[in-house]
């Protein structure tokens, strides 16, 4: 048995991978029905409510579309899980995050520099793409500890 | 004037899809153009001809007007629809389109330079008493005229940079001595973004809405005016959510600054659709902000209230024809609304959101129009504007189109890129969207993330099916026929 844990919306649920039944789940008495419309497109109905849902599986983390909503969905690692089970927030606790470019773009003016305190939400570098400017900001407050690009860069 | 036979519509995405349908419904022939990664767009496939512009950024293809007049003269073309944005407002483009002997479905190319100029708009909108916002037609030389000047108008007031855009410079004063720091501050921040520190004053309008009034005008000198929209739901400066009628334009309202709207059309010798934008104010005063020389993203919520097809006046202003309505036969039917699909993350303050349309399935149904320039397949691209579609809808009432709205962007379906649709759920669902009670701060003040609310099981459900069709093992975890028996997942799981 292959036992995967997975996160979803902050839910965690138990299945075996190997024959996809659930090992552990936080509701375990509703009527579900489930149908595949294509390619990862589902209709699920549980308990009457009816939830049209899209999968994409990224690098990391996936997401669903429930009802044109964006879910993430989480592969749990035995770290994350042990710290759940802790009770701690292994996002407030870890000490070093990466930002990646949201999106494709060129970068028109970075605001702060490597070594600079910031708060979390504070912006820290201005992306243009589609003819628009979009601030970039931390997820943490912290210390930058590099910075990777340069103004005008295309990344 | 001369009838047409064909036209190239310079645009893409869903506008061009527009002018297309139009054009076809009149017995006009259409010519697309494409940039490269659009080969296979819907405006591509839909119209009669389609030329390659052979390029991919906008200044290479949509934005190169010597490309385009060269594929309108070589496919026999006899007239340019241009749509909105790209090279809609550049009266450079008019009139290259007017030296090649084409016909410009727009204004005069004289007209486009005289309103796209904000200072000489505002000057004969004044000289023609429409209202402007008070405030300085001069750049501010010293304090104590700042100060002299504020005074008169009324605090609070708004200090603008002449060079303008993007809120920069931009700071609102309340009392004359909070004036010296901020106009020391806005200087400089003026003169770093616009290398020009020039510094205008004007009355800071409170909580405005933006009320826009269409017009069409012939070139027989008849202008009428086709009642307003109200585009008050505004993310990043830019329209979301748009009405029409507005909740807050009174019928003696409405006439006045159509009668306005019509006036500032006459005096700017306006020929072919317009709209003239103005902010409105909770005392029902309204300023005059800029006339838009070309069709507006919003014009359907209008067709659909006016039953008139603006595309279809545009085209026959332009052959010379009279319009085909008298500002008596200008009578409202029912309320429309229309909301702007973008590709978007909604919670991640709105980033455009790009990649490929996997699965596209709008909504339909009575009342519901759906303009779109996407199908499945289509990708959302760092190249081009990411609107998707704009969902349209018409009820007899404000609460019916309300409803059908919200029914309707719960039934579209698009997969492969986020979408602004949850974000114009919460906005036409919110209590004071539906009470009418609401301005150009409404998204700022009040917009939150919205939050799908799943059960435990609903969320183990979703996480299953997402395990099972991800994994090496693809059956479902329930069988459907035991849908209709209670407690599946004490069977499936084996816990009981």
């Amino acid at each position: 048995m292959t036992k995967t844990t997975i996160n979803i919306a902050g839910n965690i649920v138990e299945f075996d991978e190997s024959t996809g039944k659930i090992i552990s789940a936080d509701q375990t008495d509703a009527s579900i029905d489930i149908r595949k419309l294509s390619d990862g497109e589902y209709s699920i109905i549980v308990d009457g409510r009816s939830l049209h849902v899209y999968f994409t599986r990224n690098a990391g983390s996936s997401i669903a579309v429930v009802n044109n909503n964006v879910i993430e969905i989480k592969p749990e690692r035995l770290r994350d899980k042990l710290l759940h089970t802790l009770q701690l927030d292994s996002d407030n606790h870890s000490t070093e995050i990466i930002h990646i470019a949201p999106m494709p773009g060129m970068v028109t003016k970075i605001l702060k520099t490597a070594g600079t305190y910031v708060e979390a939400g504070a912006g820290v570098l201005i992306i243009e793409a589609m003819k628009m400017e979009n601030e970039i900001t931390t997820k943490k407050s912290g210390i930058i500890k590099t910075l990777d690009v340069i103004e005008k860069q295309t990344v | 004037m001369k009838k047409i036979n064909k036209i190239l519509i310079a645009n893409r995405g869903e506008i061009a899809v527009r002018i297309h349908r139009s054009a076809k419904e009149l017995g006009i022939n259409t010519v697309a153009i494409y940039s490269d990664p659009d080969r296979t767009m819907p405006h591509v496939l839909l119209c009669d001809e389609a030329y390659s512009l052979f390029g991919t950024s906008s200044i290479e293809t949509y934005l190169d007007i010597e490309k385009i007049i060269d594929i309108a003269l070589r496919a026999k073309a006899d007239a340019i629809h241009p749509g909105y944005g790209f090279l809609s407002e550049r009266s450079s483009f008019a009139k290259a389109v007017e030296d090649a002997g084409l016909i410009f479905i727009g204004p005069k190319h004289e007209t486009i330079e005289l309103l796209g100029n904000k200072t000489s708009a505002r000057t004969m909108m004044a000289a023609n008493n429409v209202p402007i916002v008070p405030g300085t037609t001069s750049p501010i030389q010293n304090i104590d005229e700042a100060i002299a000047i504020a005074t008169g108008i009324g605090f609070p007031v708004l200090i603008k940079a002449a060079g303008g855009g993007g809120g920069k410079g931009m700071r609102r004063v309340d009392a004359a001595e909070e004036l010296p720091a901020a106009l020391e501050r806005g200087r400089n921040e003026a003169l770093k973004a616009f290398s020009d520190d020039r510094i205008y004053i004007e009355k800071y309008i409170e909580n405005p809405k933006h009320i826009e009034i269409q017009i069409l005008a012939d070139s027989r000198g008849n202008v009428i005016h086709l009642g307003e929209r109200e585009c008050s739901i505004q993310r990043r400066h830019q329209k979301v959510i748009e009405e029409c009628p507005s909740t807050a334009i009174t019928p003696a309202l409405r006439n006045a600054m159509g009668v306005t709207a019509v006036t500032a059309a006459k005096s700017a010798g306006y020929i072919n659709a317009g709209t003239v934008e103005f902010l409105l104010d909770s005392h029902q005063n309204y300023y005059f902000l800029e006339v838009n020389t070309r069709v507006q993203v919003e014009h359907p919520i209008t067709e659909m209230v006016y039953g008139i097809d603006i595309i279809k006046e545009q085209i026959r202003i332009a052959e010379g024809e009279s319009l085909s309505l008298s500002q008596k036969d200008v009578v409202i039917n029912g309320h429309a609304i229309e909301a702007r699909i973008y590709a978007e993350e909604t919670d991640n303050n709105f980033l455009p959101s790009i990649g490929v349309i996997t699965h596209y399935q709008p909504s339909a149904g009575p009342g519901v129009r759906n303009d779109a320039g996407v199908q499945s397949g289509s990708e959302i691209s760092m190249h081009y504007d990411p609107m998707i579609a704009k969902l349209i809808v018409h009820g007899r009432t404000r609460n019916e189109a309300i409803a059908k709205m919200l029914r309707a962007l719960r039934e579209y379906k698009i997969n492969g890129v986020h979408t602004t649709i949850p974000f114009c759920e919460f906005v036409v669902d919110h209590p004071e969207f539906r009470e009418g009670r609401y301005d150009i701060n409404f998204v700022a003040r009040y917009f939150q993330k919205p939050e799908l609310t799943l059960s435990a099981a609903e969320r183990s459900a979703v996480a299953a099916v997402f395990a099972a069709a991800t994994t090496k093992n693809t059956a479902l975890p329930y069988r459907s026929t035991e849908s209709r028996t209670r407690s599946q997942w004490k069977k499936q799981s084996g816990n009981d």
